[in-house]
Order: structure tokens, then C-alpha cells, then sequence
């Protein structure tokens, strides 16, 4: 069954989408772009927005703000292929110090529709780390340095203004 | 922090057996099962009645389209425990992992909830080694299914080390 799951049923998650818990805490004037949960490890992944393009990045735990920082503006990319997402996979990203923080989603959280366009990830979205732009921006080679998945019902997103370009 | 066990049994294990017994093979009751979320397909973790001693020595793993034959079945004579994602805290929900092996490929559930009560989530993981499956390092499963979370059925007499 090895990377093998059905391309059937995404009513159910996209219903659960509306549902998920208030999370995004995103402080005027920011506006969320992105924020799920991970619900085994009790923590959250929040980016928000602000005028001019800049990005907050918040990692929240039961430590508290393990990670917050901002980025003067986001990185858009794309990967052949992300463990857990169907086709090719889309990121906002941001880099602090030069480890970029990136969020990969599928198509359909895209928005993007046409012929080969995969659905039903079993991660829709995940949240990976990477040591250099460079390992991020490779396209062919997915070689984060470390990986949260969001579980599905938890994903709120912004779709006007997530991803590349 | 994790460990090959062999079930000890409580009492009160029959709270689940009735409508969710159906899904496990004769004499076996279910530890774990659901619905995948994200496509039309199943996974039962089942074991072995408890003997008089209060023990199951046969534990069963089943995936399939969500009507039709097993994709994949085994059985296993005991099971691996985990507490990777377990935090001490106030918070009474948690999360614990159950995993069997097949070959060098350990399949889990990690569900989380309050013991004994409300169960929030649960997920499937595939794990290609056992040392995979055991290390605390980050993500290290290669494959994670989330299960529906109305159509999650836990045993909780199950998940303990």
C-alpha cells in the first residue's frame, strides 16, 4: 500500500477545512496566508502577512513561540515531488539567517485545476525545513532537514496569495 | 522509549467488541479502526481474544479499499508501543503509537485523545525499520494516512506498553 492511497473523497476534507479550531492569531494589520496543526506534537504553524509583502512566522508549542521571526518577503517555489502530496507541490517560504522555513501544498489547495492535476494527497500540506535557498529551490530533490505534516481538517489558506508567483 | 510487548489484558475489554468486532477476523476484536480520510479506503488493527491469563499472543493488520478485498493483510505475535509524541503536561489529551511488523516494515496508528475517553485524531504510519519506527527523530515514517475522525473505533484496553 506503499504510496499507494486512493485519488477519491476529497469532499470530506475539504468540508473539514471551515471546521478546524480559531487558530491563525494573525495581529492587524497582518492577514493569514497559511496555518495548520499538528495536533500529536500539540503544536501549530501560523504565517501571516502583512502590507508591503513582508511575512510572520510562528511555530507554537506547548513551550510557547518556539520559533517567530520575520521575513522581509516570501519565497514562492515548486518540487516534483514532496513526500505525502500528489503531483507537484507548491511552497511559500521564508528564510531567516538562510534556513528557509517552507510550506508545501497540493494542487487542489492551490486552487489549480487541468488534466493531470493529482488530488487527495494524503498530506495536503506540510511544513519543511531546509538548510540552504539552494536545498529548497532544487526542484527534483526533496532534502529537508526537518518536517511537521499538517493535519488535514487544521489547514486554513489563503489562496489568493499563497505559493508562487 | 518503545518496546515489543505482549498485551496484558484488563477487564472491561468488551466495550468495543459488539459492532466493530465485525471488521477482525474470528476470535479477534478490534484495537484500532478507521476510515482514510483522504481517500475510500480502511485499516484494522485487531487482536486475539485475551486468554484466561489476560493475554493475546495474535494481533492482525488489514488494509483495504473501503469495500473490497484485503491489500494487505498480516498477523503478528506481539506489538511495538510508542510514546514518541507523548508530552507530560496539565493537558489530559496525548498521543501513543501501536505498531506491527511485517517483514522489515513496521504499520502503525498513533491516536490521540484522552486515555480511556474522547479520541480527536488518529493517523496510520508506515515505517520502512524498526529503527525507524523507534527513533524519536523527527518525521521518519514513509508513508502517514489520517483516519476520519467519526469513524475512529479505539480499544484503549490496547494502547499500553
Amino acid at each position: 500500500m506503499r504510496g499507494r492511497a486512493a485519488s477519491r473523497g476529497i469532499a470530506a476534507l475539504i468540508l473539514a477545512l471551515a471546521a478546524g479550531p480559531a487558530l491563525a492569531d494573525c495581529a492587524p494589520p497582518g492577514e493569514l496566508l497559511f496555518a495548520c496543526e499538528f495536533p500529536e506534537r500539540k503544536a501549530r504553524v501560523e504565517i501571516c502577512r502583512l502590507p508591503g509583502g513582508a511575512l510572520d512566522y510562528a511555530y507554537i508549542s506547548p513551550k510557547g513561540r518556539e520559533l517567530s521571526f520575520r521575513a522581509d518577503s516570501g519565497i514562492g517555489g515548486v518540487k516534483d515531488h514532496v513526500q505525502g502530496i500528489h503531483g507537484p507541490a507548491y511552497a511559500t517560504a521564508l528564510s531567516n539567517g538562510g534556513t528557509v522555513y517552507a510550506v508545501f501544498v497540493d494542487g487542489a489547495l492551490m486552487n489549480l485545476d487541468g488534466e493531470g492535476q493529482e488530488r487527495n494527497s494524503p498530506n495536503p500540506a506540510v511544513l519543511q525545513v531546509y538548510g540552504s535557498e539552494q536545498d529548497f529551490n532544487e526542484y527534483k530533490q526533496d532534502k529537508p532537514i526537518q518536517r511537521r505534516v499538517c493535519y488535514p481538517p487544521s489547514i486554513r489558506i489563503d489562496h489568493e496569495n499563497f505559493g508562487p508567483g | 522509549m518503545t518496546g515489543k510487548k505482549q498485551f496484558l489484558a484488563g477487564l472491561g475489554l468488551a466495550c468495543l467488541a459488539g459492532q466493530a468486532a465485525a471488521n477482525c477476523g474470528p476470535g479477534m476484536m478490534p484495537v484500532l479502526t478507521c476510515d482514510i480520510l483522504t481517500a475510500d479506503q480502511r485499516v484494522e488493527f485487531c487482536a486475539e481474544q485475551p486468554d484466561a491469563e489476560g493475554q493475546s499472543n495474535r494481533y492482525s493488520y488489514n488494509f483495504a479499499e473501503a469495500l473490497g478485498a484485503p491489500e494487505l493483510y498480516f498477523e503478528d505475535t506481539g506489538y511495538y508501543f510508542s510514546t514518541k509524541y507523548y508530552q507530560p503536561s496539565q493537558d489530559a489529551e496525548n498521543t501513543q503509537g501501536f505498531g506491527l511488523a511485517h517483514g522489515q516494515h513496521v504499520y502503525a496508528f498513533f491516536v490521540t485523545g484522552v486515555d480511556g475517553g474522547h479520541v480527536r485524531m488518529a493517523q496510520l504510519h508506515v515505517y520502512d525499520s524498526l529503527d525507524a519506527f523507534q527513533s524519536d527523530r523527527g518525521e521518519t515514517e514513509s508513508l502517514r494516512l489520517y483516519c476520519e475522525p467519526r469513524s475512529i473505533r479505539v480499544n484503549w484496553d490496547f494502547i499500553r506498553p
